[in-house]
């Protein structure tokens, strides 16, 4: 079903430049085209709750965030100012709704706990690949939370520096030099966990 | 004088930018920010290994459940938004409602208009302006203007003396001949 909706609809999509496309749905769904909405949730949704995903590590949570991002960018659709692309747009709504979710969860990122020595010690030893990357996934989640959502923007999303610098309001030389302070941060996790304040 | 290398350059590193001439001799040069760059990009090449991965755990939804759920919720939430409008307005619509409002405003400040004017009339009647009365001519003398009629003229040229009588004559006979030249 899922398969067939992308199928049906992204082809008219893909005919317009990316950009000029999103702009034309917002168009048309302001001007009452319902269809439209369908076509930007089919372009959006499956990124929006990965994003989302990768912040809950739980498909329910990642759901219901996913959902109230759309929701809270449909009803605000008519202030959006078209000055940066929709993706960043909904991209900039989906993270930080993730980030005040982590922050209202603060425990999970607070401290390192001696389960994680202790998963680091077996990870040396001959864990398997999957063992591996949970555990490095659950060291991404030790970051805090702004670090954490560029570092998932820039590698998972692919999104440029640009378009996230856009988004947050920042120089793309601070957002490079926040990627490398998280990477730098994961490297020091992995050799000896420490007790990190977010 | 230069010093390591900054974030931004590790950055650029990694992901191919060149570095320039100076900070490239650095580099070359300096064992700890070599260490730095081979740590962190170690660390890069896990996490970005981890997402392909990654991407197949994630459990997705179903889509046009997912969809409909959102579609649900906005139509929920501007249904109630509708309906607290509604009740605010007493069961008209926005439009409706504006009319009967600037019309209530426009009788409103018509009547107002109208009680101020009554009331500035009657203030200025009753202290600094000219009394109604006042204004108006005397009955007396509308009645004495009644009462004069022509014989009443006749009377006072023959009561005139001589010298009255030729100062009259002379200044009818000039009045004759002024009105008689041409202009």
């Amino acid at each position: 079903m899922d398969s067939m909706d992308r199928t049906l609809t992204k082809p008219a999509v893909m005919a317009l430049n990316d950009t000029d496309a999103d702009l034309s749905l917002v168009e048309r769904y302001l001007g009452g085209d319902l269809t439209a909405f369908d076509e930007i949730m089919l372009r959006y949704e499956r990124q929006i709750y990965r994003l989302c995903f990768r912040f809950t590590s739980n498909p329910d949570d990642a759901r219901d965030l996913a959902q109230d991002v759309f929701i809270k960018a449909f009803e605000n659709l008519v202030n959006f100012r078209k000055e940066s692309s929709l993706k960043t747009w909904l991209y900039r709504i989906a993270t930080n709704h993730c980030i005040n979710h982590v922050k209202a969860n603060t425990r999970q990122f607070v401290e390192v706990t001696d389960s994680t020595k202790l998963t680091h010690a077996t990870a040396q030893g001959a864990l398997e690949e999957k063992e591996q990357r949970d555990h490095l996934r659950h060291l991404v989640t030790k970051l805090p939370p702004k670090q954490r959502a560029i570092l998932e923007l820039r590698i998972h999303e692919h999104l440029s520096y640009e378009e996230i610098a856009t988004m947050s309001n920042r120089s793309v030389s601070t957002i490079k030099a926040s990627v490398f302070f998280a990477l730098e941060k994961l490297r020091k996790l992995v050799k000896e966990p420490v007790r990190i304040r977010s | 004088m230069f010093g390591h290398l900054k974030a931004e350059d590790f950055m650029n590193l990694m992901e191919g930018t060149p570095l320039p001439g100076k900070r490239r001799v650095h580099l070359e040069a300096c064992a700890r920010c070599a260490e730095t760059l081979k740590s962190v990009e170690a660390v890069r090449s896990q996490v970005t290994a981890m997402q392909g991965t990654d991407d197949e755990d994630i459990l997705e939804p179903d889509w046009s459940e997912f969809r409909g759920d959102v579609r649900n919720a906005l139509l929920s939430r501007s249904v109630k938004r509708a309906s607290a409008n509604r009740s605010w307005l007493g069961g008209m619509g926005w439009k409706p409602a504006a009319a009967w409002g600037f019309s209530m405003v426009l009788v409103f400040g018509v009547m107002t208009s109208v009680v101020f004017r009554n009331q500035d009339t009657m203030e200025r009647s009753g202290s600094g302006g000219v009394p109604v009365e006042e204004t108006l001519e005397p009955a007396g003398t509308i009645n004495a203007i009644a009462s004069m009629s022509q014989p009443d003229v006749f009377d006072a040229i023959i009561q005139l003396d001589e010298n009255e009588t030729e100062s009259l004559r002379l200044l009818l006979e000039n009045l004759t001949k002024q009105s008689a030249s041409p202009q």
